[in-house]
């Protein structure tokens, strides 16, 4: 690939150069910088850890700081086997997987024809889609929509309606800009159909943008909260962070009167175990993160470097 | 045109795992015919429809149900958005705690005006709900909710001393205002669990919370009853003289120097480590008083305290009352007959009971005298038991609740008894947890409640000086006070 080629080239020179008093000053302070910002991360994110595997007593009086006290499995093994959240956890994984499949399909199908300038109207139906990435009908029209189409209570409706992020959309569309056009001319003379160029020459070409956006797209499916808040009542189709959030508001703020007659009280989960909930549902996303961070930092710069 | 192989596919798994989860609404009538009724009930962290308690009542009432639950954020944009969109529940629950919270419903025709049902379908309603309830949520002498009253009127926060301290500083459980500084001063002089710089004699986060203690000045409540008048508490003469004695507390170092600065859980934190000597407790948090206070400080104990009187014999404790939840049958119900029947059967006595303590022998026992819950059976199976309810049968509720409910987390039924034991010559009733239909009291309430908070935590932490009362009081009357003190009273003379 083109970019690579100029990434090494650098990479050589600054070897060869002996690096000046500045330099190492600047090198010194951005990794003091980044260590900084690292440890910042996760403090909060050890802080919660700890908690899920400290003693309850110790967690209510305040005394479970970055290490734990009184370490054990229990909440953990409380989480794990609560049958609500495997069900949410599953939805979940099922929204990840076939919510960011399908998006990325019809991103990429509407941004290759978004890519063809030379079309007829394509500007016209380009300024719609912007259209629409800028206002939106708002809450109740979505509903009335969704509700219209049949498909409350379905996790179809948690993905049909999020097929296409504009913004992605285009980030995609100029990245198929910057794919030189002969490439795919070749592939034509070779006999290949336009689908088949797309899929087999433009798509593996863009896989740096593709793998980046199935990642934003993957991520917004795992934390999607509020269109489930608004679409699903069935227990059974509650995905994690609606679930997440029903277990972390019951243990917290100041229950009042009614609740004490519905007695929910009881069955308040202890502060270790809303800590180990929390832990286990953001461990998938730490699988991934790194996993395609690779194809990340290529696809970021997509639109610096264009052509 | 070529597709691949990989290409048909990811279409095919794509279009099969769609049909996958399709399925959400109900699968239509069962076999018998009795219609599936669709509940919309309060959030939930289980799914209601797995648990033993819906086989319960579909065992005792022969309906089956779908049981679906509201989001726990939102709710009531959530309700509003289903009326609108004629989602077709058949029975929704939810927690309105006034008739005006559904008056636009009401108004609009998306719920169903009931009286006709339940002179067909609910000849039970009337013999569970009081007339005195149904009434109070009337909306134009209408009914359109059936309120579930709370089972029993009860103190909600208390006072705590650590027994311990008391002991070791040689004095008695404090009865007085006087007797309550001492205490406290002897805690900061003699420091007796050795904390050092960190020792707090006693800690709060909300200085209108202490209402045991507020009640020495006669204002247990933000509006108390004095003859035949509410009275707000800024124009009571005790909140001036309560003011003054927490700012001295406050100057001597007596109380905890941070409070503005706390929440509910750092106080929580400050008491169970045991840096604190004193703290207001909540008597939902009664285990955790008695198990992680020992589990943090061995052998610490903790002494609950009777409302403290003050120098004119004056003493009191918020009691609550109130309404825990409606029932209500939208207009677009399929099954409004089936809905209000399944309702009426869930009120009949012996039905009733069983789906609020479940089967005497397996999850309740009865001694002739008394209910107690089985465990862990009950906890298990009838844990949820609060999910399903449509209403309660106001005279019996309380026991099952106090008998059997509450009693499955046995510190917590300790601690909620004890507390309203000790206390219980000392309720003062708040008589706004009963008030409905009164706009001008609900609709600025917490804004007159943040202003006294504010005014007290500035007061009692020397930023402010209490002569800034009249000032006060004026900005408290500008802001709807007056209003409110004015609807309230109409509202309380016709009680």
């Amino acid at each position: 690939m083109s970019s690579a080629a100029p990434i090494k080239a650098t990479r050589r020179i600054s070897h060869g150069v002996r690096s000046s008093r500045e330099d190492t000053a600047f090198r010194v302070i951005s990794y003091l910088l980044m260590i900084g910002y690292a440890i910042l991360v996760l403090i909060p994110l050890l802080t919660v850890l700890s908690r899920a595997i400290s003693d309850n007593a110790a967690v209510n009086a305040g005394r479970v700081g970055i290490l734990p006290v009184g370490f054990q499995l229990d909440s953990i093994r409380v989480v794990l086997l609560t049958g609500q959240f495997r069900r949410s956890f599953l939805v979940s994984l099922y929204l990840v997987v076939v919510g960011t499949v399908s998006c990325l399909v019809m991103t990429a199908l509407t941004a290759y024809v978004m890519s063809k300038k030379h079309l007829p109207l394509i500007k016209g139906i380009l300024i719609l889609y912007i259209f629409v990435m800028l206002f939106r009908g708002g809450i109740i029209p979505d509903y009335l929509l969704v509700r219209s189409l049949g498909m409350i209570n379905t996790l179809g409706s948690l993905i049909f309606p999020r097929l296409i992020f504009v913004f992605y959309m285009l980030i995609l569309k100029s990245f198929f800009e910057s794919i030189p056009e002969s490439l795919e001319e070749s592939a034509k003379l070779d006999g290949a159909s336009n689908l088949r160029i797309l899929f087999s020459v433009v798509v593996p070409v863009a896989l740096p943008a593709i793998a980046t956006i199935s990642l934003f797209y993957g991520v917004q499916f795992w934390n999607g909260f509020f269109d489930a808040l608004l679409y699903i009542t069935v227990p059974r189709l509650k995905p994690l962070q609606v679930y997440l959030r029903e277990v972390i508001a019951a243990g917290v703020g100041d229950l009042n009167v009614q609740d004490l007659m519905l007695d929910e009280s009881a069955n308040l989960s202890t502060e270790s175990v809303q800590a180990a909930t929390v832990i286990v549902s953001i461990i998938p996303m730490l699988i991934v993160y790194p996993w395609i961070q690779r194809y990340f930092i290529k696809g970021i710069l997509i639109g610096s470097v264009k052509g | 045109m070529k597709c691949s192989a990989k290409t048909v596919a990811v279409t095919i798994l794509l279009l099969v795992s769609y049909s996958l989860f399709a399925a959400g609404g109900p699968e239509g009538a069962d076999e018998e015919s009795l219609p599936t009724l669709r509940f919309l009930g309060p959030s939930a962290s289980f799914d209601p429809n797995e648990r033993y308690e819906a086989q319960l009542i579909q065992e005792i009432t022969g309906y089956t149900v779908e049981y679906e639950a509201l989001p726990g954020e939102g709710t009531a944009e959530k309700i509003s958005l289903v009326l609108a969109s004629q989602e077709p529940y058949d029975i929704i629950s939810h927690r309105f705690r006034h008739a005006d919270d559904a008056r636009e419903y009401a108004e609009a025709g998306a719920i169903l005006a009931l009286d006709d049902l339940i002179a067909e379908y609910g000849p039970n309603v009337p013999a569970a709900i009081s007339e005195a309830s149904l009434d109070l949520f009337r909306i134009n002498g209408t009914t359109y909710m059936l309120p579930a009253a709370v089972p029993v009127d009860f103190a909600r926060w208390f006072i705590t001393l650590r027994q311990d301290w008391l002991d070791a500083v040689g004095v008695d459980v404090p009865r007085t205002t006087a007797e309550f500084a001492d205490v406290l001063e002897a805690f900061a002089a003699e420091d007796p669990a050795g904390n050092g710089s960190s020792n707090v004699p006693f800690t709060f986060a909300d200085p209108l919370g202490l209402h045991g203690l507020m009640g020495a000045f006669g204002i247990s409540n933000f509006w108390n009853v004095e003859g035949r008048d509410l009275v707000p508490m800024a124009k009571s003469p005790g909140f001036r003289e309560y003011l003054i004695f927490m700012r001295d507390l406050y100057e001597r170092e007596l109380i905890d120097l941070e409070f503005p600065a706390n929440t509910n859980s750092t106080v929580k934190e400050k008491f169970l480590s045991g840096r604190a000597g004193g703290a207001p407790w909540n008597v939902y948090d009664s285990d955790e008083l008695v198990l992680d206070l020992v589990a943090n400080v061995p052998n610490a104990e903790a002494v609950k305290l009777d409302a403290i009187g003050g120098p004119t014999g004056e003493s009191g404790i918020r009691q609550e009352s109130g309404y825990a939840f409606v029932t209500f049958i939208p207009t677009v119900s399929a099954n409004p007959e089936h809905a209000m029947r399944w309702i009426n059967l869930k009120l009949d006595e012996e039905l009733f009971k069983t789906s609020v303590i479940g089967l005497e022998g397996t999850h309740h026992s009865f001694d002739g005298q008394a209910y107690a819950p089985i465990l862990p059976a009950f906890s298990d199976e009838m844990g949820n038991g609060w999910f399903y309810l449509t209403g309660i049968r106001e005279q019996d509720y309380g026991n099952y609740w106090l008998q059997v409910r509450l009693r499955r987390v046995p510190e917590m039924y300790d601690g909620f008894n004890a507390v309203q034991d000790i206390v219980a010559d000392n309720y003062q009733l708040d008589v706004t947890t009963l008030v409905n239909a009164v706009p001008e009291f609900s609709s600025s309430r917490s804004e007159l409640e943040g202003l006294l908070r504010d005014f007290a935590t500035r007061v009692i932490a020397g930023a402010e000086d209490v002569s800034g009362l009249d000032a006060l009081i004026a900005r408290w009357e500008a802001a709807g006070g007056i209003a409110a003190e004015e609807a309230l009273n109409a509202w309380y003379d016709n009680q």
